[in-house]
């Protein structure tokens, strides 16, 4: 969520500005329907289902023209379908069934690979009956400025999109900050990244380590005021 | 120098275009460069978290509804400590923003804007993007403003002695 009610939290991006130009809008529409929740099983696990939905509809994996493009940007939702057996209740269910199977067999322990093999088929067994925990991360993407932002700080959450983002459109996401942003800013020198690398903190106002090395602060060397 | 090199050593612009906007609102000397907009203010409000740089966690946090006048804030400036968090209000154009926004990436967080948006979903969704558009904008023009003091030499000493008259008040 995010996009549609509350206040806004989101990590925002900027597209690698090596890759190949914007996106076709088409190709977009159907990337997002062949990563629509729960469509590609490559990128799922019985614990875990990502994928896209519809930003108003969590429920709606499908995707054309209409549902995604806004007038100067596109808007849709990242999934996350979490499915966890509680560890309390899984050992419990292990120990009875272990037992179960020891005395099916007549025996008073068992191996390893034995005891593994019946771990998987309760956890396999549990995680079809468990309910799973839905969370929707709206995501809006100004397709012609190269940016885009996901609505979370979950740094889990945030690279698990990444991942995604990266398989689907072959584009990486560069975190936007006081630092890369500095190319997307408008009336500033061409040069301006060589320039503020140039710095050195102001004594008077920043206290030693920050940024630049302890050594230059002390000395002042490199440093224009 | 790989990249991550540079946003680590560059990181201390972010301390101090957060310590020249808490410095430049609270002595009433504009944001912006030509503001012919007389309907621009900016101030901290609530909340703000001052921290040195080697010891993040001793953090010291002001609450108060004018933190950027409080007395702790201060002492915590003159100590050596920064501001590492900050809660920022913005009017603009009769709108209203509060967001919090953190050292040293510049992320904005918990963004409301005061205003009304269309009751349909999809309309709510035009107009909170927009919102959203209007703030980043203005907030990049901040930082360009003060990039463009910070990359003069002779302006920015001028600049950082208000900054520290303003510290010593």
């Amino acid at each position: 969520m995010g996009l549609t009610s509350g206040a806004m939290t989101y990590t925002h991006f900027l597209l690698d500005p090596l890759a190949d130009g914007e996106l076709p809008k088409q190709r977009i529409i159907t990337a997002l329907n062949d990563h629509a929740l729960g469509v590609n099983p490559k990128l799922n696990t019985p614990e875990l289902r990502v994928g896209f939905v519809h930003v108003l509809n969590p429920l709606d994996a499908t995707f054309d023209f209409q549902k995604v493009f806004y007038t100067n940007f596109l808007a849709f939702s990242y999934r996350e379908d979490a499915k966890r057996i509680p560890s309390g209740t899984f050992k419990i269910l292990l120990k009875e069934e272990m037992e179960k199977e020891m005395t099916a067999r007549n025996r008073q322990r068992l191996n390893k690979a034995e005891k593994e093999e019946i771990k998987e088929l309760l956890r396999e067994r549990l995680l079809v009956q468990a309910l799973p925990d839905i969370k929707v991360f709206d995501v809006l993407w100004f397709h012609q400025k190269g940016e885009l932002m996901v609505f979370s700080s979950s740094r889990g959450v945030v690279e698990r999109f990444r991942k995604l983002f990266r398989a689907v459109f072959e584009r990486e996401l560069l975190t936007r900050n006081h630092f890369t942003s500095l190319t997307r800013l408008d009336d500033v020198p061409r040069d301006i990244q060589s320039q503020v690398l140039a710095l050195s903190p102001t004594k008077t106002l920043v206290p030693p380590g920050a940024g630049a090395s302890e050594q230059e602060w002390e000395d002042g060397s490199g440093d224009q005021d | 120098m790989d990249l991550a090199t540079k946003i680590e050593r560059t990181g201390f612009l972010s301390y101090e275009f957060l310590a020249w906007l808490a410095a430049r609102s609270e002595l009433g000397l504009g944001i912006l460069a030509d503001e012919k907009d007389a309907t621009l203010e900016v101030w901290l409000e609530k909340r703000l978290v001052l921290a040195e740089v080697d010891v993040p966690a001793e953090s010291t946090v002001i609450r108060s509804d004018e933190p950027s006048t409080s007395f702790e804030t201060k002492t915590s400036l003159r100590l050596g400590k920064w501001i590492r968090e900050a809660q920022v209000a913005i009017i603009h154009n009769d709108i209203e923003w509060h967001f919090q926004v953190s050292a040293p990436e510049l992320k904005l967080r918990g963004i409301k804007c005061k205003t009304e948006f269309k009751k349909d979903e999809e309309g709510a969704v035009i107009d909170r993007v927009a919102s959203l558009e209007d703030l980043l904008a203005l907030w990049d023009l901040f930082y360009v403003r003060f990039l463009a003091l910070r990359l003069d030499a002779d302006t920015w000493k001028a600049e950082a002695a208000r900054i520290e008259q303003w510290i010593l008040q």
